[in-house]
């Protein structure tokens, strides 16, 4: 998941970062079911023409599992909406344990902005390169900046001396059995962790003296690292800032406005689909501009 | 101002608090090394047991790290260890969340240890979790933050929620993680009993080497600031002689 290199991340990271938390922030502003189906499609298809959107799928297990069970729960343990799909049995504190209708679009929309908050930070862990993100703050969070930037160098070196271990391990006969109990496998897991602890603690010992060794701490830096942003990425900023009070002037006129409580009421779905249609090509624009112009 | 957004402003200046007190401190090369490395290891101790489900020694090690090194190295080690284990198994919207309950986590922990293993002239010599009632007492911990853990991470779901968060949201989420927050609780037991007392001895042979090289490099230099006019005196003595 780490070695993915995109394109994007040659771009200014500020400006993707800007772009993604457009995403991110605007689906808070509507609940229409059509603005939120089009801005998560909108953002599957951008990452799978950067080819990412099948290394979503694996990390997206976990989230589903949550996701389905508070679509489950949520809707049983409140008590909104009319339109009764089921009505259970009154329990003490909590109230009646009931389904409606209104209950369970809530759940699913609620979900459906989750999957674009996850697709938003799927896009960040691809699209910002992360060096080039920390090195924006190395002048006013220097040490913070270091540690971060230490600790993502030491994590693929690490996970590779675990592998190390394991195989080692191996050659010498240790490997839990075929079918290993839940007791064997803990205790085989601990069993890597331990030479890979004491390892890692030594090398950190060899990090601090070379950082030693390179004046660290002896007073600040006379000169920080940092990417500058190019005009046409300032330009596209601009646009970012556009689209944000494009979508803000659209939601200020009630497009994207859906009642879920106490009645589902969906205001305009026609003007919900012009909308989208507006915002998905002015979504475009920035990825237009700045993917040909570092394709070049 | 909703719930959801007072939560958010809530998570945003604790981690602006954490970052001006850590940038404002007198934190060495060697500590900024082991926070590192800590949270490189804690992160990576999560992959060998990804097969079970919310079961990782990573809130025992990053509480075991707290315990050693302090509430500082403990919050730290906990945020970071958050952030690059997500990105073997994923990062999404509960990463900020993971960052905070894990920082918190290691954070207790140094509380812990403060407590615990009050500081004294052999405190850098004493071994540390070294009596039944002290191991005990932090095994119980670990499993409780299994719980707290759980009870801080389903906040993100009910942030995602938004101006609708509810009582019922609220209700519905603390129930389906139970399950879950069990299991990370049974397994942060298994952990600290089985290996607290041993990773402590590891973790503290470090502390003692940390611990050891800068006294003894602050003693170099106050022996030098003492010696250094006697030497002076002592060549004027010899030119004059």
């Amino acid at each position: 998941m780490t070695n993915v290199e995109t394109r994007w991340q040659k771009v200014h990271p500020g400006v993707v970062l800007a772009l993604i938390l457009t995403h991110v922030i605007t689906a808070f502003l509507w609940d229409s079911p059509v603005l939120l189906v089009g801005q998560l499609v909108f953002l599957a298809v951008w990452l799978q023409i950067e080819g990412c959107l099948r290394r979503v799928l694996p990390f997206l297990g976990m989230g589903l599992v949550f996701m389905g069970m508070f679509f489950l729960v949520g809707p049983l343990f409140s008590s909104n909406g009319v339109t009764f799909l089921w009505k259970g049995p009154l329990v003490p504190v909590i109230g009646r344990l009931d389904l409606t209708l209104e209950e369970v679009v809530y759940a699913a929309l609620s979900n459906l902005r989750l999957l674009v908050m996850l697709f938003g930070t799927m896009a960040y862990q691809w699209f910002v390169d992360h060096d080039r993100f920390l090195f924006q703050f190395a002048r006013i969070a220097p040490r913070f900046v270091i540690t971060s930037v230490m600790a993502i160098r030491l994590f693929p070196f690490l996970a590779g001396e675990l592998q190390r271990i394991t195989e080692v391990a191996r050659t010498r006969g240790i490997y839990p059995s075929a079918n290993p109990t839940f007791k064997e496998r803990i205790a085989y897991g601990q069993f890597l962790l331990k030479p890979l602890l004491l390892s890692s603690l030594e090398g950190s010992w060899m990090t601090a003296e070379s950082l030693y060794a390179r004046g660290f701490g002896s007073g600040r830096r006379s000169f920080y690292r940092s990417v500058e942003m190019l005009d046409h990425e300032k330009l596209v900023l601009f646009v970012i800032v556009g689209i944000f009070g494009l979508t803000m002037f659209g939601w200020g006129l009630d497009f994207g406005r859906f009642a879920t409580y106490p009645q589902l009421i969906w205001y305009d779905w026609v003007g919900d689909l012009m909308f989208l249609a507006v915002l998905a090509a002015v979504w475009s624009i920035p990825l237009m501009w700045l993917g040909r112009r570092n394709t070049d | 101002m909703s719930l959801s957004l007072g939560l958010l402003i809530g998570i945003a200046s604790l981690f602006a608090l954490v970052l001006i007190w850590f940038e404002k401190s007198k934190t060495d090369e060697k500590k900024l090394a082991v926070i590192a490395t800590l949270g490189a290891v804690a992160a990576v101790a999560r992959i060998p047991f990804g097969f079970l489900p919310n079961v990782q020694p990573t809130t025992f090690l990053v509480m075991l790290s707290g315990y050693v090194f302090g509430v500082r190295v403990g919050f730290l080690v906990g945020a970071i260890a958050a952030v690059l284990s997500n990105m073997y198994f994923g990062q999404g919207p509960w990463t900020l969340w993971q960052m905070l309950s894990w920082g918190l986590a290691g954070a207790f922990g140094g509380g812990l240890g403060k407590v615990m293993e009050r500081k004294g002239e052999d405190t850098v010599l004493r071994p540390l979790l070294a009596t039944t009632a002290k191991k005990w007492t932090f095994v119980l911990f670990c499993a409780l933050w299994g719980y707290l853990f759980g009870w801080i991470m389903n906040l993100w779901y009910i942030v995602s929620q938004g101006k609708y968060a509810n009582w019922g949201t609220f209700f519905g989420a603390y129930v389906s993680s139970f399950s879950f927050d069990t299991a990370h609780a049974v397994g942060n037991f298994v952990f600290a009993s089985l290996f607290a007392v041993s990773f402590a001895r590891i973790f503290a042979r470090y502390h003692r080497k940390l611990v050891t090289t800068r006294e003894s490099v602050v003693q170099a230099a106050a022996l030098s600031s003492v010696e250094k006019p006697r030497e002076i005196a002592g060549v004027k003595e010899e030119r004059a002689l």
